[in-house]
């Protein structure tokens, strides 16, 4: 792993910081962007069941394995208007498959009319980012 | 404070963190960037249509920047109660132009809507919601972007 400095105040040490993205095709099907060194540090992205995603830490070649996980925040792209919340539920960092996963939901009606929340896979066409920070030890 | 370190460790120099704070500006379709809070890179926040706002890249009109791409993005905002009534503080990434002349991105803020009738209700999402012009209603909002261009 290439790993250069960028002088930023912190009051935590060894402090990684990972950006990534992804794009949705059909049936939730994810893609991780690498083109230009995007996604550096992200080994696989896969979609584990209807709209829960699972990132995994590392590269082509092997998996990173981080002792602290201090959050994942998301962005949402998309160019009409999104059927599920664009923010999902982070379900958290498992340390031995160095693996964090993401669940989406969206908003549904029932007879009420009262608004409740499902599991739903994100827009065909929506592109993720995500911002994972973790520490090495 | 006590800072343990300086060295946080990106996986590419030509990654750059933007962030714009500032609060919407009564009577105006802007948002002032606060004078107290660091705000780099980001030289206008304006909506441009009911729940949409538009962000501006660079120090000026005159000196704008480009970028590759957008590699994350997140907003957090603090609105007073009233504010955020028609409003579910969900919001997304509706137009990226930050490869453009005029390189911009338009974020897009959503409230709920339904239709349909009693027995078979529709709820869905939508630009409904404007933050409102006061001094109280502030927006965080940070971005990571792709300089190797």
């Amino acid at each position: 792993m290439t790993v250069y400095t960028n002088a930023q105040l912190i009051n935590q040490r060894n402090i990684v910081t990972l950006h990534g993205s992804f794009t949705v095709g059909a049936s939730g099907a994810p893609t991780l962007v690498t083109a230009n060194g995007a996604s550096n540090g992200i080994k696989s992205i896969t979609r584990s069941s209807a709209g829960v995603y699972t990132i995994t830490l590392g590269d082509s070649k092997i998996t990173d394995k981080y002792k602290y996980y201090y959050g994942i925040k998301t962005g949402y792209q998309f160019s009409g208007t999104p059927t599920v919340y664009p923010q999902p539920v982070d379900l958290g960092y498992t340390q031995s498959t160095s693996r964090i996963q993401v669940r989406y939901y969206k908003p549904t009606a029932s007879s009420g009319p009262v608004v409740s929340s499902t599991v739903s896979d994100p827009d065909n066409g929506a592109t993720i980012y995500f911002e994972i920070m973790m520490g090495l030890y | 404070m006590t800072i343990l370190q300086e060295n946080r460790f990106f996986g590419n120099p030509d990654h750059e963190k933007l962030v714009f704070v500032g609060t919407r500006n009564a009577g105006s379709t802007a948002f002032v960037a606060s004078s107290v809070q660091p705000c780099s890179g980001i030289y206008a926040v304006s909506y441009i249509a009911t729940g949409i706002l538009r962000v501006f890249f660079g120090q000026s009109a005159d000196h704008v920047q480009k970028y590759r791409s957008v590699l994350s993005y997140d907003m957090s905002m603090t609105l007073p109660l009233a504010s955020v009534t028609n409003c579910i503080m969900q919001h997304y990434i509706s137009n990226n132009q930050c490869n453009a002349s005029t390189p911009y991105i338009d974020i897009t803020v959503l409230g709920i809507t339904i239709s349909g009738d009693d027995t078979n209700p529709v709820a869905a999402l939508a630009a409904t919601a404007n933050i409102a012009g006061s001094s109280a209603n502030k927006i965080y909002l940070e971005l990571v972007m792709n300089r190797g261009l």
